[in-house]
């Protein structure tokens, strides 16, 4: 596997705090990644350590295959989660200079920001001063400001929160677009449901601790399947002797039932095992877990 | 370095931006302008202030008069001076003609010394406007009786003095301005009942003054008579002085006398440029410390992090902020000089004198040198302050001290400029902070070579070394600094050995 970041037992302390607790992971490239946790979890000390905001109490980091992210700088474009650039900055001059600083030559940036702009519906606001711009504008300026360069990888603390539902599928479509050219992405979200649009690879933090590491398929195998049955005149003794279930659980109605199949176990497996024990089904509904399903069974209802 | 000179410019461009900028820029000019206009349109408003004179003694009231009226004369034959000086050709006027402190100029009448100018005034020459005068003496309101005891005529005066009563003068009627009250047997003997000067306004002491010599000197007149001696020997005694030049040895080629231009630069010169120097770096440091909190509670500080150095990012800073005070200090020379170059009759004046003293002085060259030193140890200062600070509350807790410490060097002013090279300048010449403003009220008096260059050096070697652990702290505040930041936690980290730049 070709990897773009590796990160081996991490730790960061502050003072008595630990932070982040022996993580390690990696990064495939060409991969979205999403490194999933509560607030407080350790995502962004994690991300400010890989770019070398904070320097690791211990563990070694290796980013596109510099050992420091300072050295290969303009290859990584970052956006942290709270937004801010400078206020009295044209949005296009501000899209350039961070263009400027990540190496591009002045006549290159200004194009690239001016191309940018145009690009994502911002042609008219070029010119206007980001004071001036309205909140989700001003964001998205500054994720063009992180793009500019034309990254090899690009680092995303948050980038979803405080935009509203149309802004967030755009910048879903626009990371995928990066994505498709190239792009290594690796983002931190909260949020389950933008992880299981986009990610093809997931980090699971809780408490500081790594919980997951893997693609989404690995992840939701690592949780017990369930399947609601509907059936005619069925014991849970009965149902409990079928292949592959862990438990059952009687539902509000006498004829429907929650089945927990063992990990590993397809749902498939028990509907043949129902057909061959011969129990009438009224009703067979089986569901991929959600990713706060997974995220729940591996660290614990608490850090929900 | 193409990085650090990126972050300059926009910092240079993000404080032009700003209407402090502005304001500090126009500031300095604004107020000198000021300075020398106001109080001239002032006084050309100001109207004449009536008094009233009760001479119970008799004789005291026309000598009062008399000394108003030549204060008046003299203010004439000043601004009839100024005048000349702006609106005659100086290349055809005889030696001789009227000016401030001439005696012989001050005995003419103001019309003769004007006849007198007349030859030489300038095409288009303004009419000769002569200051108003100060004071008028206006009569004892008919309903005060004059020969009544001192005291109670002041008091009878009250309403007329407070303003509740308006007394006639030349131009209408006035508030009373103040009343002179000569009692009945008044001398200089001791125990006679004194004069009394009745006034509301105890801070304007004008008339006070005015009276008290022209009846001292009436007084000392009559005491040098009693010894048969004639006033006018007492005044040609009185304007005797002892003839005096002063010589500078240390002063270089073959003129040794000490020139109006080398007071200047002794003394104004330094003050004004050491004044410009604390002026411009308190403005641009206060302006690098708000940014730098502000870059660093909005988190924009994380992004350009990702792009730059620490030490890349605060030298770009001082770089940037560095020329934006230069540049204010050019401005407000530069002012100078242009007012000098545009207001002939200053440029024929202590402003020649002044421009002459501030081109051919190697000050102006070393005041460049000691700013970029001066700004470069104090916005160091002030930036370590801003990088730690997570809030101005914070950054003011932090910055008292620091600040108490940079205002040392204006206690010391009076004492360094009159011993430059003694040993509380010294001293404090050699301590680093004080080191660039130091050098600057010295340097006219020839300090001793090694210390010029021995203390610049230890500054020098003292700046570098808070510059290089300015990324130290900065990088140690962005690992998140449990509880407050203080200024011991602050030079740990200066202190501690850092790897990362």
């Amino acid at each position: 596997m070709n990897r773009v970041v590796t990160a081996t037992s991490l730790i960061k302390r502050f003072g008595a705090l630990d932070a982040v607790r022996d993580v390690s992971f990696d990064v495939p490239r060409g991969s979205i990644c999403g490194v999933l946790g509560p607030n407080g979890a350790g995502k962004s000390t994690t991300l400010r350590m890989l770019l070398g905001l904070i320097e690791p109490t211990a563990g070694r980091i290796e980013i596109l295959g510099a050992s420091n992210a300072l050295a290969v700088r303009e290859r990584i474009g970052f956006l942290p989660e709270e937004r801010s650039l400078y206020r009295r900055m044209q949005a296009r001059e501000a899209i350039a200079y961070f263009g400027r600083l990540k190496g591009l030559r002045a006549d290159v940036a200004r194009k690239r920001a001016a191309a940018l702009l145009e690009a994502n519906g911002l042609g008219d606001a070029a010119s206007r001063r980001i004071e001036a711009l309205s909140k989700g504008m001003a964001q998205k300026v500054q994720l063009l400001a992180t793009i500019v360069h034309q990254p090899d990888l690009l680092i995303l603390d948050e980038p979803f929160s405080g935009l509203d539902p149309i802004s967030q599928e755009g910048l879903e479509a626009l990371l995928r677009d990066l994505a498709g050219n190239g792009t290594t992405i690796l983002f931190s979200t909260h949020v389950m449901q933008h992880a299981e649009r986009l990610c093809d690879r997931l980090l699971m933090i809780a408490r500081g601790r790594k919980m997951f590491e893997g693609t989404l398929a690995e992840a939701r195998a690592t949780v017990p399947r369930r399947v609601r049955l509907r059936t005619v005149s069925s014991t849970v003794q009965s149902l409990t002797e079928l292949a592959s279930v862990m438990r059952v659980t009687q539902e509000d109605e006498p004829d429907r039932w929650r089945v927990d199949l063992r990990v590993g176990s397809d749902p498939q497996t028990l509907l043949a095992a129902c057909f061959e024990r011969r129990i009438e089904l009224l009703g067979f509904e089986a569901g991929d877990p959600s990713l706060h399903d997974v995220f729940l069974h591996l660290a614990g209802p608490e850090t929900a | 370095m193409k990085r650090v000179l990126i972050i300059a410019q926009q910092e240079f461009r993000q404080f032009a931006l700003t209407r402090g900028f502005w304001i500090a820029l126009l500031m300095m000019p604004m107020l000198a302008l000021a300075g020398a206009t106001v109080p001239l349109v002032l006084s050309k408003q100001r109207a004449t202030d009536p008094y009233v004179i009760v001479d119970q003694q008799g004789g005291w009231a026309e000598i009062v008069e008399a000394g108003f009226e030549r204060s008046w004369q003299r203010e004439q034959l000043r601004a009839l001076a100024e005048y000349a000086q702006r609106w005659t050709d100086s290349t055809r006027m005889p030696a001789a003609l009227p000016s401030a402190g001439n005696s012989a100029a001050e005995q003419l009448a103001v019309d003769a010394a004007l006849r007198e100018l007349q030859p030489y005034l300038k095409a288009g020459a303004p009419r000769f406007e002569p200051p108003r005068r100060t004071f008028e003496r206006v009569a004892l309101p008919a309903d005060i009786d004059a020969n009544t005891e001192a005291t109670r005529i002041g008091t009878a005066l009250g309403p007329w003095l407070r303003g509740e009563r308006r007394i006639e003068t030349s131009g209408g009627p006035r508030r009373l301005a103040a009343a002179i009250v000569i009692p009945r047997g008044f001398s200089a003997a001791p125990g006679a009942p004194a004069i009394q000067i009745w006034n509301v306004n105890v801070t304007d002491d004008r008339i006070a003054s005015a009276v008290r010599s022209a009846i001292s000197d009436a007084l000392q007149a009559q005491a040098w008579q009693a010894h048969g001696i004639t006033a006018t020997e007492v005044n040609n005694i009185r304007a005797i002085t002892a003839p005096m030049q002063n010589f500078d040895p240390g002063k270089s080629g073959d003129e040794k006398r000490v020139s109006m231009a080398d007071t200047l630069a002794r003394i104004f010169l330094p003050i004004l440029l050491g004044f410009c120097l604390f002026l411009s770096i308190q403005t641009v440091s206060g302006r690098l410390l708000t940014s730098t909190i502000e870059e660093r509670s909005s988190k924009l500080l994380d992004t350009l992090l990702s792009s730059v150095t620490p030490n890349e990012l605060l030298l770009g800073k001082l770089l940037g902020m560095g020329s934006a005070g230069l540049l204010m200090m050019t401005c407000w020379i530069g002012a100078l000089i242009v007012a000098i170059l545009v207001d002939p009759s200053f440029a024929r004046g202590a402003g020649a004198i002044a421009l002459q003293a501030i081109v051919h002085s190697p000050l102006l060259l070393g005041a460049v040198l000691y700013y970029l030193l001066g700004f470069s140890l104090y916005a160091s200062l002030f930036l370590a302050v801003g990088c730690t600070a997570r809030s101005m509350q914070e950054a003011q807790s932090l910055l008292f001290p620091i600040v108490m410490v940079t205002m040392v060097p204006f206690f010391t002013v009076q004492p360094v400029l009159q011993d430059p090279n003694g040993p509380i300048a010294v001293a404090l010449t050699w301590i680093p902070l004080y080191t660039p403003y130091l050098m600057i009220l010295r340097s006219a008096a020839s300090p001793p070579l090694f210390q010029v260059i021995g203390a610049t050096l230890l500054c020098l070697v003292f700046t570098a070394l808070l510059i290089a652990s300015l990324g130290r702290i900065f990088r140690w505040s962005l690992m998140g600094i449990e509880g407050r930041p203080n200024l011991r936690r602050m030079i740990g980290a200066a202190l501690r050995p850092d790897t990362a730049q």
